[in-house]
Protein backbone atom coordinates (compact mmCIF):
# COMPACT_ATOMS: atom_id res chain seq x y z
CA UNK A 1 0.00 0.00 0.00
CA UNK A 2 1.70 3.21 -0.92
CA UNK A 3 1.36 6.45 1.27
CA UNK A 4 -1.31 8.18 -0.55
CA UNK A 5 -3.92 5.10 -0.21
CA UNK A 6 -2.79 4.27 3.73
CA UNK A 7 -3.05 8.04 3.96
CA UNK A 8 -6.85 8.23 2.54
CA UNK A 9 -7.74 4.75 4.56
CA UNK A 10 -6.35 6.63 7.56
CA UNK A 11 -8.40 9.66 7.22
CA UNK A 12 -11.63 7.16 7.08
CA UNK A 13 -10.47 6.32 10.67
CA UNK A 14 -9.60 3.32 9.50
CA UNK A 15 -7.94 1.64 12.67
CA UNK A 16 -5.39 -0.81 10.52
CA UNK A 17 -4.51 2.07 8.40
CA UNK A 18 -3.72 4.22 11.50
CA UNK A 19 -1.54 1.84 13.10
CA UNK A 20 0.60 0.81 10.19
CA UNK A 21 1.05 5.08 9.32
CA UNK A 22 2.38 4.38 12.94
CA UNK A 23 4.40 1.37 12.50
CA UNK A 24 5.54 3.20 9.18
CA UNK A 25 7.19 6.40 9.96
CA UNK A 26 7.66 6.48 13.83
CA UNK A 27 11.21 4.83 13.57
CA UNK A 28 12.50 7.75 11.49
CA UNK A 29 10.92 10.25 12.98
CA UNK A 30 11.97 9.35 16.29
CA UNK A 31 15.62 8.95 15.13
CA UNK A 32 15.28 13.01 13.36
CA UNK A 33 13.61 14.01 16.81
CA UNK A 34 16.57 12.44 18.98
CA UNK A 35 19.45 13.74 16.61
CA UNK A 36 17.76 17.08 17.09
CA UNK A 37 17.02 16.95 21.22
CA UNK A 38 19.92 14.27 22.18
CA UNK A 39 17.43 12.63 24.64
CA UNK A 40 15.76 9.45 23.87
CA UNK A 41 12.70 10.78 26.68
CA UNK A 42 11.87 13.34 24.91
CA UNK A 43 12.55 11.97 21.63
CA UNK A 44 9.93 9.45 22.98
CA UNK A 45 7.38 12.90 23.71
CA UNK A 46 8.08 14.52 20.32
CA UNK A 47 6.94 11.23 18.56
CA UNK A 48 3.92 10.60 20.60
CA UNK A 49 2.79 13.93 20.08
CA UNK A 50 3.42 14.41 16.51
CA UNK A 51 0.92 11.14 16.39
CA UNK A 52 -1.42 12.82 18.61
CA UNK A 53 -1.78 15.95 16.56
CA UNK A 54 -2.38 13.95 13.49
CA UNK A 55 -5.15 11.90 15.10
CA UNK A 56 -6.46 14.95 16.40
CA UNK A 57 -6.22 16.91 13.09
CA UNK A 58 -8.00 13.92 11.66
CA UNK A 59 -10.72 14.18 14.30
CA UNK A 60 -11.32 17.40 13.17
CA UNK A 61 -11.56 17.17 9.62
CA UNK A 62 -8.26 19.14 8.88
CA UNK A 63 -4.89 17.22 8.21
CA UNK A 64 -2.92 16.14 5.51
CA UNK A 65 -4.41 15.30 2.45
CA UNK A 66 -1.48 14.08 0.60
CA UNK A 67 2.21 13.60 1.33
CA UNK A 68 1.41 12.24 4.81
CA UNK A 69 5.73 11.84 5.67
CA UNK A 70 6.28 15.37 4.88
CA UNK A 71 3.26 16.30 6.95
CA UNK A 72 4.96 14.37 10.16
CA UNK A 73 8.40 15.69 9.60
CA UNK A 74 7.09 19.13 10.07
CA UNK A 75 4.38 18.88 12.88
CA UNK A 76 7.26 16.69 14.77
CA UNK A 77 10.07 19.72 14.19
CA UNK A 78 7.06 22.80 15.03
CA UNK A 79 6.95 20.33 18.24
CA UNK A 80 10.75 20.78 18.61
CA UNK A 81 11.18 24.59 18.59
CA UNK A 82 8.31 25.06 20.51
CA UNK A 83 10.34 22.62 23.53
CA UNK A 84 13.28 24.60 22.87
CA UNK A 85 11.89 27.88 22.76
CA UNK A 86 10.41 26.96 26.09
CA UNK A 87 13.24 25.54 27.38
CA UNK A 88 15.19 28.56 26.70
CA UNK A 89 12.70 30.79 28.43
CA UNK A 90 13.29 28.78 31.61
CA UNK A 91 16.22 29.07 34.06
CA UNK A 92 18.55 26.32 33.83
CA UNK A 93 19.04 24.37 37.30
CA UNK A 94 22.48 23.74 38.14
CA UNK A 95 22.80 20.19 37.92
CA UNK A 96 21.39 20.20 33.86
CA UNK A 97 23.86 23.15 33.50
CA UNK A 98 26.98 20.48 32.41
CA UNK A 99 26.45 17.82 29.55
CA UNK A 100 25.32 15.10 30.74
CA UNK A 101 27.18 12.23 30.01
CA UNK A 102 26.04 8.50 30.14
CA UNK A 103 26.97 6.46 33.37
CA UNK A 104 29.98 4.02 32.51
CA UNK A 105 30.97 6.05 29.49
CA UNK A 106 34.12 5.76 28.38
CA UNK A 107 36.18 8.84 27.56
CA UNK A 108 35.80 8.38 23.83
CA UNK A 109 31.92 8.50 23.96
CA UNK A 110 32.16 11.22 26.02
CA UNK A 111 33.88 13.14 23.65
CA UNK A 112 31.45 12.34 21.35
CA UNK A 113 28.13 13.41 23.29
CA UNK A 114 30.26 16.46 24.05
CA UNK A 115 30.70 17.10 20.34
CA UNK A 116 26.77 16.38 19.37
CA UNK A 117 26.05 18.61 22.09
CA UNK A 118 27.99 21.77 20.14
CA UNK A 119 26.87 20.80 17.02
CA UNK A 120 22.85 20.94 17.74
CA UNK A 121 23.30 24.07 19.85
CA UNK A 122 24.54 25.44 16.91
CA UNK A 123 22.16 24.38 15.17
CA UNK A 124 19.44 26.18 17.30
CA UNK A 125 21.29 29.02 16.92
CA UNK A 126 20.17 28.83 12.54
CA UNK A 127 16.53 29.85 11.60
CA UNK A 128 14.24 26.92 11.99
CA UNK A 129 14.05 26.60 8.53
CA UNK A 130 17.82 26.73 7.56
CA UNK A 131 17.89 23.73 10.78
CA UNK A 132 15.13 21.71 8.97
CA UNK A 133 16.72 21.84 5.65
CA UNK A 134 20.16 20.58 7.13
CA UNK A 135 18.39 18.04 9.48
CA UNK A 136 16.51 16.32 6.62
CA UNK A 137 19.17 16.71 3.46
CA UNK A 138 21.82 16.21 4.95
CA UNK A 139 20.81 13.77 8.38
CA UNK A 140 17.49 12.04 6.50
CA UNK A 141 19.01 12.05 3.26
CA UNK A 142 15.48 13.53 1.46
CA UNK A 143 15.23 14.56 -1.85
CA UNK A 144 15.07 18.23 -2.93
CA UNK A 145 11.74 17.53 -3.58
CA UNK A 146 10.99 15.60 -0.52
CA UNK A 147 12.19 19.31 1.46
CA UNK A 148 10.46 21.49 -0.54
CA UNK A 149 7.13 19.30 0.51
CA UNK A 150 7.76 19.31 4.31
CA UNK A 151 8.80 22.93 4.59
CA UNK A 152 6.92 24.58 1.91
CA UNK A 153 9.02 26.06 -0.20
CA UNK A 154 9.73 25.68 -3.84
CA UNK A 155 12.69 23.91 -4.79
CA UNK A 156 15.05 26.67 -5.64
CA UNK A 157 13.97 28.39 -2.19
CA UNK A 158 15.61 24.80 -0.88
CA UNK A 159 18.54 25.40 -2.78
CA UNK A 160 19.25 28.53 -1.41
CA UNK A 161 18.11 27.86 2.13
CA UNK A 162 20.34 25.04 2.05
CA UNK A 163 22.97 27.26 0.77
CA UNK A 164 22.71 30.02 3.52
CA UNK A 165 22.18 27.31 6.36
CA UNK A 166 25.65 25.86 5.55
CA UNK A 167 27.48 28.93 5.59
CA UNK A 168 25.18 30.07 8.90
CA UNK A 169 26.42 26.92 10.53
CA UNK A 170 30.08 26.96 8.97
CA UNK A 171 29.77 30.56 10.97
CA UNK A 172 28.25 28.95 13.97
CA UNK A 173 30.96 26.54 14.53
CA UNK A 174 34.02 27.99 13.75
CA UNK A 175 33.19 30.49 16.34
CA UNK A 176 32.26 28.30 19.00
CA UNK A 177 35.76 26.61 18.08
CA UNK B 1 20.62 8.95 -1.16
CA UNK B 2 23.95 10.28 0.43
CA UNK B 3 24.36 13.97 0.36
CA UNK B 4 27.50 14.35 2.10
CA UNK B 5 29.35 15.43 -1.03
CA UNK B 6 27.46 18.84 -0.58
CA UNK B 7 28.38 19.64 2.75
CA UNK B 8 31.73 21.10 3.25
CA UNK B 9 34.29 19.45 4.76
CA UNK B 10 34.94 20.85 7.93
CA UNK B 11 30.81 20.51 8.22
CA UNK B 12 30.71 16.61 7.60
CA UNK B 13 32.33 15.67 10.77
CA UNK B 14 30.05 17.67 12.60
CA UNK B 15 26.86 16.90 11.44
CA UNK B 16 28.13 13.27 11.11
CA UNK B 17 28.04 13.14 15.01
CA UNK B 18 24.09 13.64 15.10
CA UNK B 19 24.13 10.54 12.29
CA UNK B 20 24.54 7.68 14.96
CA UNK B 21 21.68 7.44 17.12
CA UNK B 22 20.95 4.59 20.60
CA UNK B 23 18.93 1.97 19.81
CA UNK B 24 15.19 2.93 20.94
CA UNK B 25 14.08 1.51 24.07
CA UNK B 26 11.94 -1.54 23.02
CA UNK B 27 9.81 -1.81 25.98
CA UNK B 28 8.76 2.12 25.11
CA UNK B 29 8.91 1.70 22.07
CA UNK B 30 6.13 -0.51 22.69
CA UNK B 31 4.34 1.27 25.19
CA UNK B 32 4.22 4.16 23.60
CA UNK B 33 2.23 2.25 20.68
CA UNK B 34 -0.16 0.67 22.74
CA UNK B 35 -0.75 4.27 23.95
CA UNK B 36 -1.13 5.34 20.07
CA UNK B 37 -3.81 2.54 19.23
CA UNK B 38 -5.81 2.77 22.05
CA UNK B 39 -6.11 6.31 21.32
CA UNK B 40 -6.89 5.22 17.63
CA UNK B 41 -10.22 3.12 19.58
CA UNK B 42 -11.53 6.50 21.04
CA UNK B 43 -11.96 8.45 18.07
CA UNK B 44 -15.71 7.87 16.22
CA UNK B 45 -16.14 6.25 13.27
CA UNK B 46 -16.91 9.75 11.41
CA UNK B 47 -14.61 12.77 11.38
CA UNK B 48 -16.09 15.62 13.53
CA UNK B 49 -17.79 18.35 12.36
CA UNK B 50 -15.39 21.24 12.49
CA UNK B 51 -18.16 23.73 14.35
CA UNK B 52 -18.29 21.15 16.97
CA UNK B 53 -15.06 22.44 17.78
CA UNK B 54 -15.84 25.80 18.86
CA UNK B 55 -15.27 27.07 22.08
CA UNK B 56 -18.14 28.30 24.19
CA UNK B 57 -16.59 31.85 24.42
CA UNK B 58 -16.38 31.56 20.52
CA UNK B 59 -19.37 30.47 20.41
CA UNK B 60 -21.16 32.94 22.53
CA UNK B 61 -18.94 35.87 20.36
CA UNK B 62 -20.10 34.30 16.48
CA UNK B 63 -23.69 33.80 17.72
CA UNK B 64 -23.56 37.36 19.04
CA UNK B 65 -22.24 38.86 15.97
CA UNK B 66 -24.70 36.59 13.69
CA UNK B 67 -27.70 38.68 15.76
CA UNK B 68 -26.09 41.78 15.30
CA UNK B 69 -25.88 40.95 11.41
CA UNK B 70 -29.39 39.85 11.34
CA UNK B 71 -29.99 43.28 13.10
CA UNK B 72 -28.20 45.34 11.14
CA UNK B 73 -29.54 43.31 7.62
CA UNK B 74 -32.86 43.27 8.84
CA UNK B 75 -32.85 47.00 9.24
CA UNK B 76 -31.46 47.87 6.00
CA UNK B 77 -34.12 45.76 4.42
CA UNK B 78 -36.58 47.84 5.94
CA UNK B 79 -35.16 51.49 5.72
CA UNK B 80 -35.20 50.26 1.76
CA UNK B 81 -37.83 48.80 1.78
CA UNK B 82 -39.79 52.38 3.65
CA UNK B 83 -38.50 54.47 0.53
CA UNK B 84 -40.96 53.19 -1.56
CA UNK B 85 -43.85 53.21 1.19
CA UNK B 86 -46.68 55.33 0.89
CA UNK B 87 -48.66 57.66 3.09
CA UNK B 88 -50.97 55.06 5.24
CA UNK B 89 -49.04 52.21 4.80
CA UNK B 90 -47.21 49.62 7.56
CA UNK B 91 -43.77 51.47 7.00
CA UNK B 92 -44.57 54.80 6.25
CA UNK B 93 -43.74 55.68 9.54
CA UNK B 94 -40.19 54.32 9.48
CA UNK B 95 -39.90 56.63 5.70
CA UNK B 96 -40.69 59.32 7.67
CA UNK B 97 -38.46 58.89 10.25
CA UNK B 98 -35.44 58.41 7.77
CA UNK B 99 -36.38 61.66 6.84
CA UNK B 100 -36.33 63.31 10.41
CA UNK B 101 -32.71 61.87 10.94
CA UNK B 102 -31.57 62.84 7.72
CA UNK B 103 -32.70 66.45 8.60
CA UNK B 104 -30.82 66.63 12.31
CA UNK B 105 -28.10 65.49 10.59
CA UNK B 106 -28.57 68.65 7.74
CA UNK B 107 -25.06 70.74 9.01
CA UNK B 108 -27.14 74.16 8.23
CA UNK B 109 -30.33 75.89 7.27
CA UNK B 110 -29.88 75.94 3.82
CA UNK B 111 -29.01 71.96 3.68
CA UNK B 112 -31.98 72.00 5.83
CA UNK B 113 -34.19 73.96 3.98
CA UNK B 114 -33.05 72.26 0.84
CA UNK B 115 -34.03 68.78 2.18
CA UNK B 116 -37.07 69.57 3.20
CA UNK B 117 -37.70 70.90 -0.48
CA UNK B 118 -37.13 67.75 -1.46
CA UNK B 119 -39.15 66.35 1.09
CA UNK B 120 -41.80 68.03 -0.14
CA UNK B 121 -41.55 67.37 -3.55
CA UNK B 122 -41.79 63.49 -2.28
CA UNK B 123 -45.11 63.98 -0.37
CA UNK B 124 -46.49 65.63 -3.76
CA UNK B 125 -45.51 63.01 -5.95
CA UNK B 126 -46.85 60.72 -2.59
CA UNK B 127 -50.22 62.15 -3.71
CA UNK B 128 -50.07 62.13 -7.16
CA UNK B 129 -49.54 58.31 -6.69
CA UNK B 130 -52.25 57.68 -4.46
CA UNK B 131 -54.13 59.82 -6.32
CA UNK B 132 -53.61 58.14 -9.39
CA UNK B 133 -54.32 54.76 -8.15
CA UNK B 134 -57.92 56.33 -6.76
CA UNK B 135 -56.93 56.12 -2.82
CA UNK B 136 -58.10 58.95 -1.04
CA UNK B 137 -55.39 60.97 0.62
CA UNK B 138 -54.62 59.98 4.16
CA UNK B 139 -54.47 62.67 6.83
CA UNK B 140 -50.69 62.08 7.63
CA UNK B 141 -49.97 63.18 4.31
CA UNK B 142 -51.35 66.43 4.98
CA UNK B 143 -49.92 67.11 8.38
CA UNK B 144 -46.39 65.78 7.29
CA UNK B 145 -46.76 68.51 4.06
CA UNK B 146 -48.20 70.95 6.87
CA UNK B 147 -45.17 70.05 9.03
CA UNK B 148 -42.53 71.17 6.37
CA UNK B 149 -44.35 74.12 5.09
CA UNK B 150 -43.69 75.29 8.57
CA UNK B 151 -40.32 74.50 8.94
CA UNK B 152 -39.24 75.78 5.90
CA UNK B 153 -40.92 79.03 6.11
CA UNK B 154 -39.40 79.25 9.38
CA UNK B 155 -35.55 78.18 8.49
CA UNK B 156 -36.18 80.98 5.48
CA UNK B 157 -36.74 83.70 8.47
CA UNK B 158 -33.39 82.54 10.54
CA UNK B 159 -31.37 83.16 6.81
CA UNK B 160 -29.50 86.19 5.79
CA UNK B 161 -31.36 88.33 3.16
CA UNK B 162 -29.46 86.91 0.17
CA UNK B 163 -30.08 83.15 1.56
CA UNK B 164 -33.69 83.70 2.40
CA UNK B 165 -34.66 85.37 -1.06
CA UNK B 166 -32.88 82.83 -2.48
CA UNK B 167 -34.92 79.73 -0.51
CA UNK B 168 -37.72 81.06 -0.76
CA UNK B 169 -37.81 81.78 -4.72
CA UNK B 170 -36.80 78.38 -5.14
CA UNK B 171 -39.78 77.12 -2.46
CA UNK B 172 -42.43 79.84 -4.83
CA UNK B 173 -41.52 78.16 -7.53
CA UNK B 174 -42.10 74.69 -6.52
CA UNK B 175 -45.24 75.77 -5.28
CA UNK B 176 -46.24 77.61 -8.64
CA UNK B 177 -45.58 74.57 -9.90
CA UNK B 178 -47.71 72.57 -8.07
CA UNK B 179 -50.39 75.31 -7.65
CA UNK B 180 -50.33 75.33 -11.50
CA UNK B 181 -51.03 71.37 -11.76
CA UNK B 182 -53.60 71.14 -9.36
CA UNK B 183 -55.17 74.27 -11.06
CA UNK B 184 -55.27 72.44 -14.49
CA UNK B 185 -56.36 69.09 -13.43
CA UNK B 186 -59.51 68.65 -12.49
CA UNK B 187 -59.29 67.92 -9.01
CA UNK B 188 -60.40 65.60 -6.42
CA UNK B 189 -63.36 67.39 -5.62
CA UNK B 190 -64.69 64.54 -3.30
CA UNK B 191 -61.56 64.05 -1.60
CA UNK B 192 -61.07 66.93 1.64
CA UNK B 193 -57.73 66.10 2.24
CA UNK B 194 -56.77 66.59 -1.55
CA UNK B 195 -59.02 70.07 -1.47
CA UNK B 196 -56.92 71.42 2.53
CA UNK B 197 -53.44 70.73 0.42
CA UNK B 198 -54.68 72.74 -2.38
CA UNK B 199 -55.25 75.57 0.08
CA UNK B 200 -52.74 75.42 1.54
CA UNK B 201 -50.27 75.30 -1.58
CA UNK B 202 -52.54 78.27 -2.73
CA UNK B 203 -51.76 80.43 0.88
CA UNK B 204 -47.64 79.24 1.17
CA UNK B 205 -47.87 80.52 -2.47
CA UNK B 206 -48.87 84.19 -0.88
CA UNK B 207 -46.88 83.78 2.05
CA UNK B 208 -43.36 83.18 -0.02
CA UNK B 209 -44.68 86.37 -1.87
CA UNK B 210 -45.03 88.29 0.82
CA UNK B 211 -42.09 87.35 2.08
CA UNK B 212 -39.53 87.97 -1.09
CA UNK B 213 -41.47 91.60 -1.59
CA UNK B 214 -40.05 92.42 2.08
CA UNK B 215 -37.75 89.95 3.81
CA UNK B 216 -36.75 91.99 6.76
CA UNK B 217 -40.12 92.20 7.76
CA UNK B 218 -40.49 88.94 6.97
CA UNK B 219 -37.27 87.87 9.20
CA UNK B 220 -38.67 90.30 11.53
CA UNK B 221 -41.53 88.63 12.55
CA UNK B 222 -39.72 85.00 12.92
CA UNK B 223 -37.52 86.72 15.62
CA UNK B 224 -40.65 87.83 17.25
CA UNK B 225 -42.13 84.51 17.33
CA UNK B 226 -38.46 82.72 17.99
CA UNK B 227 -38.99 85.10 21.38
CA UNK B 228 -42.42 84.01 21.96
CA UNK B 229 -41.54 80.51 21.67
CA UNK B 230 -38.31 80.24 23.34
CA UNK B 231 -40.55 82.17 26.54
CA UNK B 232 -42.48 78.93 26.37
CA UNK B 233 -40.61 76.06 26.30
CA UNK B 234 -41.72 72.95 24.29
CA UNK B 235 -42.58 70.40 26.65
CA UNK B 236 -41.87 67.85 23.70
CA UNK B 237 -38.66 68.91 22.83
CA UNK B 238 -40.01 69.53 18.90
CA UNK B 239 -37.70 72.33 17.49
CA UNK B 240 -40.06 75.66 16.96
CA UNK B 241 -40.37 75.34 13.50
CA UNK B 242 -42.10 78.77 13.19
CA UNK B 243 -44.58 80.72 12.76
CA UNK B 244 -47.19 78.52 13.29
CA UNK B 245 -50.23 77.04 11.03
CA UNK B 246 -50.76 79.88 8.00
CA UNK B 247 -54.20 79.85 8.06
CA UNK B 248 -57.54 80.78 9.31
CA UNK B 249 -57.07 79.73 12.76
CA UNK B 250 -60.49 79.82 15.25
CA UNK B 251 -58.76 81.26 17.35
CA UNK B 252 -58.49 84.51 16.31
CA UNK B 253 -60.97 86.79 15.15
CA UNK B 254 -60.69 87.62 11.75
CA UNK B 255 -61.97 90.95 10.44
CA UNK B 256 -62.42 94.29 12.94
CA UNK B 257 -65.62 95.05 11.58
CA UNK B 258 -65.37 98.52 12.65
CA UNK B 259 -68.51 100.69 12.29
CA UNK B 260 -68.54 104.36 13.52
CA UNK B 261 -68.70 103.44 17.43
CA UNK B 262 -66.44 100.55 17.20
CA UNK B 263 -62.50 101.52 18.54
CA UNK B 264 -60.21 101.76 15.56
CA UNK B 265 -58.07 99.19 16.84
CA UNK B 266 -54.94 98.68 14.34
CA UNK B 267 -54.62 94.75 13.03
CA UNK B 268 -57.52 92.38 13.48
CA UNK B 269 -55.45 89.74 15.39
CA UNK B 270 -53.16 88.49 12.62
CA UNK B 271 -49.65 88.83 12.58
CA UNK B 272 -48.82 91.27 10.27
CA UNK B 273 -46.87 90.11 7.01
CA UNK B 274 -45.51 93.12 6.21
CA UNK B 275 -46.50 96.30 4.34
CA UNK B 276 -49.08 95.38 1.55
CA UNK B 277 -50.50 98.53 0.03
CA UNK B 278 -52.81 97.01 -2.11
CA UNK B 279 -54.77 95.86 1.30
CA UNK B 280 -56.53 97.96 3.58
CA UNK B 281 -57.97 96.93 6.73
CA UNK B 282 -61.16 96.18 7.23
CA UNK B 283 -63.13 99.45 6.97
CA UNK B 284 -66.53 98.56 8.14
CA UNK B 285 -67.97 101.33 5.76
CA UNK B 286 -71.68 102.04 6.47
CA UNK B 287 -74.09 100.22 7.95
CA UNK B 288 -75.58 98.57 5.02
CA UNK B 289 -72.36 98.12 3.84
CA UNK B 290 -71.16 94.32 2.73
CA UNK B 291 -67.85 94.84 4.27
CA UNK B 292 -64.96 92.98 4.23
CA UNK B 293 -63.48 93.20 7.40
CA UNK B 294 -60.50 92.34 7.97
CA UNK B 295 -58.62 90.40 5.62
CA UNK B 296 -55.84 89.16 7.96
CA UNK B 297 -53.10 90.71 5.54
CA UNK B 298 -51.86 91.96 7.99
CA UNK B 299 -53.20 95.52 9.17
CA UNK B 300 -51.28 95.84 12.38
CA UNK B 301 -47.95 96.71 12.02
CA UNK B 302 -45.86 99.82 12.50
CA UNK B 303 -46.54 100.62 8.47
CA UNK B 304 -47.85 104.47 8.67
CA UNK B 305 -48.66 103.56 5.07
CA UNK B 306 -51.44 101.14 6.13
CA UNK B 307 -54.91 102.78 7.97
CA UNK B 308 -55.95 100.46 10.41
CA UNK B 309 -59.76 100.57 10.49
CA UNK B 310 -60.85 104.03 10.08
CA UNK B 311 -64.35 103.35 11.79
CA UNK B 312 -66.45 104.95 9.31
CA UNK B 313 -70.09 105.01 9.11
CA UNK B 314 -72.71 105.15 11.83
CA UNK B 315 -73.76 103.03 14.25
CA UNK B 316 -72.30 99.89 12.28
CA UNK B 317 -71.92 97.00 14.26
CA UNK B 318 -70.05 94.40 11.99
CA UNK B 319 -71.29 91.53 13.55
CA UNK B 320 -75.15 92.72 13.29
CA UNK B 321 -75.42 94.60 10.23
CA UNK B 322 -77.91 93.42 8.34
CA UNK B 323 -77.39 91.75 5.13
CA UNK B 324 -73.36 92.36 5.94
CA UNK B 325 -71.66 88.86 5.00
CA UNK B 326 -67.98 89.34 7.17
CA UNK B 327 -65.32 87.18 5.53
CA UNK B 328 -62.84 85.96 8.00
CA UNK B 329 -59.39 86.94 7.14
CA UNK B 330 -57.51 84.19 5.02
CA UNK B 331 -55.19 84.19 7.46
CA UNK B 332 -51.77 84.78 5.56
CA UNK B 333 -50.00 86.39 8.72
CA UNK B 334 -47.94 84.04 10.81
CA UNK B 335 -49.12 85.25 14.24
CA UNK B 336 -51.26 82.48 14.69
CA UNK B 337 -50.47 80.00 18.03
CA UNK B 338 -48.24 77.24 16.44
CA UNK B 339 -49.88 75.06 18.41
CA UNK B 340 -53.02 75.33 15.99
CA UNK B 341 -53.35 73.51 12.85
CA UNK B 342 -55.05 74.79 10.19
CA UNK B 343 -57.24 71.72 9.05
CA UNK B 344 -57.86 71.15 12.22
CA UNK B 345 -55.97 67.90 12.85
CA UNK B 346 -52.79 67.17 14.53
CA UNK B 347 -50.66 70.00 15.43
Amino acid sequence: MNEQTLLLRARQFDQQSLAEVYDLFSPGLYRYCYRLLGSAPLAEDCVAETFSRFLQALYQGKGPTQFLKAYLYRTAHNWIIDQYRHKASQPIPLENAVVPVEPNSTPQTAETHIEQERVRAALFQLTPGQRQVIMLKFLEEWTNEEISLAIGKPVPAVKALQHRALEALKRVLLTTD
Amino acid sequence: MNHNQDLPPDLKDALNSLRAVPERNRHTAALRRQNYLASIKKLPAQARPRSFNISPRLAWLAAAMALVLVMLTGTTITAVAAQGSLPGSLLYPVKTSLEDSQLALAQNSAAQFSLLETFTIRRFTEMDTLLSANTKLPPVLADRLETQFQRMTALAGTMETPGMTLALTSLQEMLQERERLMTASEGHPDDPIYAQIRQRVREMNQLVSAGLADPGQYRQQFENQNRNSSATPNPNGTPGVGPGPVGPNPSITPGDGQGPNATPTPGNGQEPVGPNPSITPGDGQGPNATSTPGNGQGSGGPNPSITPGDGQGTNATPTEKPGATPTPGDGHGFGSTPTAHPWGGKP
